[in-house]
């Protein structure tokens, strides 16, 4: 249960998915589907690669005490706060709480990209930006994760679950692949902004629970 | 970003400004239109047209900021494309 939470957890965050979305965009126009396409893939193999190293680092540091938990279960409980008040900026559209700053300079690069190196770095890049709401999620897994004694199970656990971090950047992909442009897709996320920002909300706080009560069920 | 009017280039001035033109508008357009999967036929047709709109819009202005520029072209694109129009408005509001 914890680790389909904390894929849906991963699945709505929108910070990934809005880059992936702008540099997709920039890169049809300038250079033509098929590059962006290359491109596009490469930016999901960084932001991938970034997502395993810090759970296999959050898995390597975490040590088994109680503590962990119960800081693990305060910050989903913070986040639950924070997501369903901060997470999207008023007004129209689907901003979100990244300082303008960040989001201009990370455009702006997405923009200036041309080779699939930067693009790789690109994603590696916009997905520590995100960390403040993933980190405790790694946590998280890697308490349930510890559970399990063969040591395959447990990579597979961290395996899934990190890839369910770059599923909505493979989807954006399989949607431009299928016609739709940044219009159709950001008026889909437009649409739905209110039900990931409650989404959020809700899976943070049952997470928590399910975190703190873990150990008491074993 | 702040922008001066003045010769067709990409490149930032010694003021840290940026031309504009009506040709650099033609082309941005261009380019938006190809990524929206705009045939450039028809995207070729209104962006002169645009542009030029766009730019007697701006001209009225003693400072043009990025955000003008795509507000004056949001304006004018109402009346062609809707898609494109679209993502001129919520260029800065995507993340």
């Amino acid at each position: 249960m914890i680790l389909i939470v904390a894929m849906l957890i991963q699945a709505s965050l929108q910070f990934l998915p809005g880059i992936f979305l702008l540099f997709h965009h920039d890169a049809c126009g300038k250079y033509g589907q098929a590059r962006a396409r290359d491109l596009g893939a490469y930016l999901i193999l960084g932001a991938g690669t970034m997502m395993a190293i810090v759970m296999t680092t959050v898995f390597l540091i975490s040590p088994d005490i109680e503590i962990v938990k119960w800081g693990t279960g305060g910050a989903l409980v913070a986040l639950s706060l924070v997501s369903l008040g901060f997470y999207f900026r008023k007004g129209e559209g689907t901003r979100l709480y990244v300082s303008r700053r960040t989001v201009r300079i990370l455009t702006k690069r997405a923009r200036e990209t041309k080779s699939l190196s930067d693009a790789f770095v690109l994603g590696m890049v916009a997905s520590t930006v995100e960390l403040v709401f993933l980190l405790p999620v790694y946590f998280a897994v890697v308490i349930e994760a510890g559970k399990f004694y063969d040591h395959v199970a447990r990579a597979g656990i961290l395996i899934i679950v990190g890839l369910a971090g770059v599923l909505p950047l493979i989807l954006e992909s399989i949607l431009f692949r299928s016609g739709l442009n940044l219009v159709d897709v950001q008026k889909i996320r437009a649409r739905n902004k209110h039900f990931c920002r409650i989404m959020l909300g809700v899976c943070y706080i049952t997470l928590a629970v399910l975190v703190i009560s873990s150990g008491r069920m074993a | 970003m702040l922008y001066n009017f003045g010769c067709v280039s990409d490149q930032f001035g010694e003021n840290g400004m940026r031309s504009l033109s009506i040709r650099a508008l033609e082309a941005e357009l261009a380019r938006e239109a190809q990524a929206l999967g705009i045939p450039s036929g028809a995207g070729e047709s209104f962006a002169h047209l645009v542009a030029k709109k766009a730019m007697r819009r701006l001209k009225q202005r003693e400072v043009v900021t990025e955000k003008d520029v795509d507000m004056a072209l949001y304006q004018e694109l109402k009346n062609y494309n809707a898609d494109l129009a679209y993502v001129y408005k919520n260029r800065d509001i995507i993340i």
